[in-house]
């Protein structure tokens, strides 16, 4: 209920919204764009560039979206891989792998950490291979057709299976 | 690009496996297409619950000056909107007998600073009442803040269509006592409680 008044705000661009969705769910964001960068002077602007850039554009979340937190972090996290990957191709760095619970950077919550382990370990190999490597590891699709040297559309149908049977574990079951 | 429906690149938007071109792709097409946003914003909360693995990290003072600093204001006029809401802020707030400084936390004058905000004088219920306590809310009723005479630790409700919902208590901070709840739940009137006794009630317009 509280956060639905603070989400219907953000999208109405109120001022104050602004400043209240960055004091509430600034951390997340930033988290989630440190476990990408593992760079926390990166991981800031990140967090300040996807900030302006959607108060610049003022029509990129709308309440019917879903949850104004899980749009910001995503967008936290997107701009952290844009980086990521711009940083790779100029000058060839190897990709980071960072798994839950064992990046120097950040600290695991152990409840959370547990439950997102046992639904990643529940799903087919497969999937849970395809989603590590896209979730965990960086990678877009087409990186990780050429790494498992599996047809692009396979990889697609295997990360989107994936993450609609996460959603059922770890979301929808949450909500019940 | 699509055919109908952006199908499970929602997924993979949300999980950061598109490039550049395709997300810009997906951006145009939820745009315009309410059953993909809302697939989208699905995805979203999937991934939302895998980063919930980790600890929030405290966001950087640093971050937090930048953030400031950009807050989508009239920069220009920020210094005497400041210096006017909280003059106002501060006059109403004396019209309550008895008190000498009142402590406004800063989230709060940020709050008044920023958004339309009415006030509302709270009445006695219960014999012992007269708190001279007074409640200043968002007029969209997103934030509320209340400030009573004395240090009595009197639990906060609001009361909508005859359901109450506790907000917290009142912090005494020297001889005022004080809630600023951020993210106010709908309400028509808020309460002070001893318990289970009503002890004042401020009707919202």
């Amino acid at each position: 209920m509280q956060d639905q008044a603070l989400d219907r705000a953000f999208a109405q661009r109120q001022s104050w919204a602004y400043e209240a969705a960055y004091r509430r769910f600034g951390a997340r964001m930033f988290t989630a764009a440190l476990r990408v960068l593992s760079d926390r002077s990166a991981a800031q602007d990140c967090v300040h560039e996807v900030m302006l850039n959607l108060w610049k554009r003022g029509d990129a979340y709308s309440a019917e979206r879903g949850a104004l937190e899980a749009f910001l972090v995503t967008c936290a996290r997107n701009r952290a891989l844009e980086r990521l990957r711009s940083a790779q191709r100029q000058s060839s760095v190897a990709r980071r792998a960072t798994i839950p619970g064992e990046s120097a950077e950040l600290v695991s919550d152990p409840v959370e950490r547990e439950r997102v382990a046992r639904a990643v370990a529940a799903l087919p190999p497969a999937q849970a291979q395809s989603i590590a490597l896209a979730y965990y590891s960086s990678m877009t699709h087409s990186e990780i057709a050429r790494e498992l040297g599996e047809p692009l559309g396979t990889i697609k149908s295997r990360i989107a299976a994936a993450l609609r049977t996460l959603r059922r574990s770890l979301v929808v079951a949450s909500d019940v | 690009m699509f055919d109908v429906h952006i199908g499970e690149l929602a997924e993979l938007y949300a999980v950061g496996a598109l490039d550049a071109s395709e997300r810009a792709a997906v951006d145009a097409h939820i745009a315009a297409c309410m059953p993909c946003l809302r697939r989208v914003g699905e995805a979203e909360e999937t991934l939302l619950a895998l980063e919930r693995g980790e600890l929030a990290e405290p966001t950087p003072q640093e971050l937090d000056a930048r953030m400031r600093f950009h807050a989508p204001r009239a920069r220009r006029y920020a210094a005497l909107a400041m210096a006017a809401a909280a003059g106002l802020a501060i006059g109403i707030l004396t019209m309550l007998p008895g008190y000498l400084r009142p402590q406004v936390p800063q989230d709060a004058l940020v709050a008044m600073i920023d958004s339309h905000f009415n006030h509302a004088q709270f009445a006695p219920v219960a014999t012992r009442g007269a708190t001279g306590a007074k409640v200043i809310y968002a007029r969209d009723r997103s934030w509320l803040f209340i400030l009573a005479d004395g240090s009595e630790r009197y639990s906060v409700y609001a009361v909508n269509g005859g359901v109450a919902t506790r907000l917290g208590e009142l912090h005494p901070q020297g001889p005022t006592s004080s809630l600023y709840v951020a993210h106010a739940p709908m309400a028509d009137a808020i309460e002070l409680r001893d318990g289970a006794q009503v002890i004042e009630r401020a009707a919202l317009r």
